[in-house]
């Protein structure tokens, strides 16, 4: 992964005075999936539908393959973008059936005297060879003439899928792709387009809300919060070393414990951890805790107490309220179940530096 | 770095530059178009009121001049009773239709709303026909009781019936389906709460009506102001009348527009007056989407009056005009009359109003495209300006043509251009009211798919929209194309000499007794124009099933 497909550099956007994108930067290489992950409002739709020629930035470029699309003096509509587009609700012309669906983005042919015309019969033949090339792709051949609504959600999906990739567009853009599906078919779905994506090796940026789909699906993960990125990383960085504690929250869940700095430790209520070099503010830390890395043992002298526990069957989700008042979460085995309100002694599973933030940075 | 440079600059230029934004702005071609219809539209009435109030002081003495005065009174007092009559008849008949255990009900429903193919001119003339000096009626009381005089039809009482038996539909329609969509679980709620059903219907039914009582008193009041067929026909001299009297009595057509102008502030102040309640009115708005229907409410020994009121409705107002058309029009073929002219009245008929729907339709396309898919200032600024026929009656927007095409198009004045452009500014806003609902239908992520893989905005639009525009096309073309045979104003004064549609043969033949011809060519008006809707409602009927 070296060339850049997709350059967007210092992207805003407001409506009306509302800013909805501000200062976005992001790189995509060829063959990449990226993922924009954040809360609804956040400001990723705007980002992908700037990168899709459908809204004009207000400040910023965004570079195709190394030419301008956009910039305050630029602007090239989406149809000469040669950007393919996943839709949230799939948009597949409910007018026309699946093949014509498909071949709509290909150069079109015209009707009639095909066969006096050798080259037209030529180009005929290549849409229809391309329209069954990429139906093949998803599966889907053998319902050429369907009409959309004729299709499940699946094959709506995939459809969509088939549709952008038909004319080889430069890379695809998808919005929030599996919201519409319920949760069974979704991950059925999201496994199969992960598959299609990286035969296809078609540049992709994807827009979801989803944390899970986020870390299951991305080469890299840029979060987002109120218009900004907050995190672009791979899905095992965003986890683990969230760059904020807005991510950390956002992505999976996570308990922090504020912490004083000695001699190589950060003291917590749960005990130490280990850290390297001290950090650059003494006060004001708190190190977050995911709920793997921490366990309990019931003891009268802990100074936490459960709260509450959700049984997720092959393990329990306790959440435990220290003594100071943080709030920590801790996953344990189910193996005993122990009752709301057992005072506990909290510890580190692990011996592994954990982040640890000055107000609200990691640091 | 100096990414941070470049965005502040690139911030700066980009509120520097006026956001006439190439980005998802609309095409060239698009907005070209709506900007040309929006200007033709404009044009003659801004002439019309240039030329009205340039005009000096007799203008202005013309305005406060006592009958003036008169024929404003007579104009208010027709509209408020018309409404106000329409209102009474039609909210009860809403209620019984869809509420109540009625028997037949939904055949009830149906008939009363068909009286809105039947064109005023030809009630006032078979109210005429029925109850006149020497009417049916009266006919049929000379014998056995010896009654030579009957009350006097003619003036306001004839105009009143007439136009009331005529268009309550339009109130008729909002409120049954008002009744239809609202949740049934409100007037519910305030039985449970101990209410008895007339203080429910009272207390919660009829306040939610209300927006929709409103629209369509809205229409009615505007029909009824710029109506012209039955104040002529019964000489009951309000606006359209007197401005049609003025125009063909007198070479000076300054006091005919004249009273065009004060006409056009009346409508306009109806307009007003009902946006006014609808600011309140969307506070009252009943939730949408009922998930199930209300259970209807037994009306025991009631339904034998409830069935003589819908019974009485639909005989006055449907089947007995149908049945004094049917047999004036028997007696005449059975008097061997012969039917002059009846094809060549309807080819005319036809021809000019199907070519008008087409060129209402074209206009509309870039005019609900524009304010659906671009809002701005300057697009809803253009859908109002579209809605100028909607408020201006018929007779007003045939003087400004007539002014403004003797001024400054001589070549097109008296031709049939001349007035199937007065038919465009009549019924645009039926084009665009149409159009808009099926687009607003069509999800713009559509478009944007289709952008996206390739396609310009015009290719997009043709590909895209216009397909799926299509029942909208059609419904909306065949409602304008039944509004335009009916059209009778505008069709008489634009009209070019000799020329003959069905509408000018029935007023003429029926305000010169001419009983049998008039008939013959009020069914065959009332059989064409109503052809396209009824192929639409049993297509609707056939796929719903």
């Amino acid at each position: 992964m070296s060339e850049t497909v997709l350059r967007c550099a210092g992207l805003s956007k407001s409506y009306g005075g509302v800013s909805a994108v501000q200062d976005l930067s992001l790189d995509v290489s060829r063959g990449e999936l990226v993922v924009i992950l954040g809360p609804s409002g956040c400001g990723k739709t705007t980002t992908l539908r700037m990168m899709a020629g459908f809204e004009w930035p207000d400040a910023g470029t965004i570079e195709l393959s190394g030419r301008t699309v956009a910039d305050p003096q630029t602007f090239i509509p989406p149809e000469k973008r040669k950007m393919g587009m996943v839709f949230q609700d799939y948009a597949l012309f409910p007018h026309l059936n699946l093949e014509k669906n498909i071949a709509y983005g290909l150069p079109t042919v015209r009707k009639g005297v095909i066969s006096k015309n050798p080259n037209r019969m030529m180009e005929h033949l290549r849409l229809s060879v391309r329209v069954s090339e990429v139906l093949g792709l998803v599966g889907m051949t053998h319902l050429l003439k369907r009409m959309p609504h004729e299709l499940s959600g699946g094959e709506q999906q995939r459809a969509a899928l088939a549709r952008a990739l038909a004319p080889s567009p430069l890379m695809l853009l998808m919005d929030e792709p599996f919201s519409n599906l319920d949760a069974k078919l979704r991950e059925q779905v999201r496994d199969d387009v992960k598959r299609i994506l990286s035969l296809t090796e078609v540049t992709t940026v994807l827009v979801t809300h989803n944390q899970e789909e986020a870390l299951a699906m991305a080469d890299r993960v840029a979060v987002m919060n109120r218009g900004r990125l907050e995190q672009v990383g791979t899905p095992q960085m965003v986890y683990q070393r969230p760059a904020t504690t807005f991510v950390a929250n956002f992505v999976g869940m996570a308990g922090f414990l504020s912490a004083t700095y000695s001699e190589g430790r950060l003291h917590t209520a749960a005990g130490p951890v280990k850290r390297g070099s001290p950090p650059r503010y003494p006060r004001d830390l708190e190190v977050m805790a995911r709920p793997e890395d921490l366990t309990f043992d019931p003891s009268e002298e802990g100074e936490g107490r459960l709260i509450s526990s959700a049984y997720h069957g092959a393990y329990t989700l306790y959440t435990i309220i220290m003594d100071n008042g943080e709030i920590v979460y801790c996953m344990k085995p189910t193996l005993e179940s122990y009752p709301e309100g057992t005072s506990v002694e909290v510890r580190f599973t692990t011996d592994r530096e954990l982040p640890c933030y000055h107000r609200g940075r990691l640091v | 770095m100096a990414s941070a440079n470049e965005s502040g600059t690139g911030r700066k230029s980009a509120s520097a530059r006026p956001r006439l934004s190439r980005r998802a702005g609309p095409h060239p071609v698009l907005l070209g178009a709506a900007a040309l219809v929006a200007v033709a539209i404009a044009l003659p009435l801004v002439y019309l009121f240039i030329r009205g109030v340039g005009s000096g002081t007799d203008f202005w003495e013309l305005l406060f001049r006592l009958r003036t005065l008169q024929i404003v009174l007579r104009s208010a007092l027709l509209v408020a009773t018309v409404t106000a009559a329409c209102i009474l008849i039609a909210v009860p008949l809403a209620w019984l239709v869809t509420r109540t255990d009625l028997p037949f009900r939904r055949a009830w429903a149906i008939l009363s709303a068909l009286p809105l193919v039947i064109p005023t001119y030809i009630g006032a003339f078979l109210v005429i026909v029925a109850l006149g000096p020497r009417g049916m009626l009266q006919q049929a009381l000379e014998g056995p009781f010896g009654i030579e005089r009957l009350p006097e039809i003619y003036g306001f009482p004839g105009a009143l019936l007439t136009l009331t038996l005529l268009s309550f539909p339009y109130v008729f329609l909002p409120a049954q389906a008002a009744l239809t969509r609202m949740d049934p679980s409100l007037e519910e709620a305030s039985r449970s709460l101990g209410r008895s059903a007339w203080s429910t219907f009272r207390r919660i039914t009829l306040p939610l009506l209300r927006p929709a009582i409103a629209s369509g008193a809205l229409l009615t009041a505007l029909y009824t102001l710029s109506d012209f067929g039955a104040v002529s026909l019964m000489r009951y001299e309000t606006f359209t009348w007197a401005i049609y009297l003025q125009y063909n009595s007198s070479l000076d057509r300054i006091l005919a527009a004249g009273l065009c102008l004060v006409l056009a502030v009346f409508a306009a102040g109806i307009l007003l007056a009902e946006s006014r309640t609808r600011t309140q009115a969307a506070y009252h708005r009943s939730s949408s989407g009922a998930a199930r229907p209300a259970r209807l409410l037994p009306l025991g020994p009631w339904r034998w009056p409830a069935l003589a009121f819908c019974g009485g409705i639909v005989l006055f107002a449907l089947v007995l005009p149908m049945s004094v058309l049917g047999w004036w029009v028997a007696r005449g073929i059975s008097a061997g009359e012969a039917v002059p002219d009846l094809w060549s009245a309807t080819a005319n008929s036809v021809i000019v109003s199907a070519v008008a729907v087409l060129v209402v339709l074209a206009a509309s396309v870039p005019v609900a495209l524009l304010s659906i898919r671009f809002p701005s200032r300057a697009s809803s600024l253009l859908e109002r300006a579209s809605h100028v026929g909607f408020a201006l009656p018929g007779i007003a927007v045939a003087l400004s043509l007539v002014y403004f095409g003797s001024q400054f198009a001589p070549a097109l004045y008296q031709t049939t251009t001349l007035l199937v452009f007065a038919y465009l500014v009549l019924f645009l806003p039926a084009g665009v009211g149409a159009l808009r609902t099926s687009l607003l239908q069509i999800s713009p992520r559509w478009e944007e798919a289709g952008r996206s893989l390739g396609r310009g905005p015009l290719s997009v639009i043709r590909t895209i929209d216009l397909p799926l525009m299509r029942p909208g096309l059609i419904a909306g073309g065949s409602l304008t194309f039944l509004l335009i045979m009916k059209e009778l104003p505008a069709t008489l004064i634009l009209g070019p000499a000799g020329f003959k549609t069905l509408a000018t043969s029935v007023w003429s033949a029926s305000s010169e007794a001419f009983f049998a011809e008039a008939a013959s060519h009020a069914l065959a008006l009332i059989l064409v124009s109503s052809v396209p809707m009824a192929l639409i409602i049993v297509r609707q009927r056939w796929q719903s099933q």
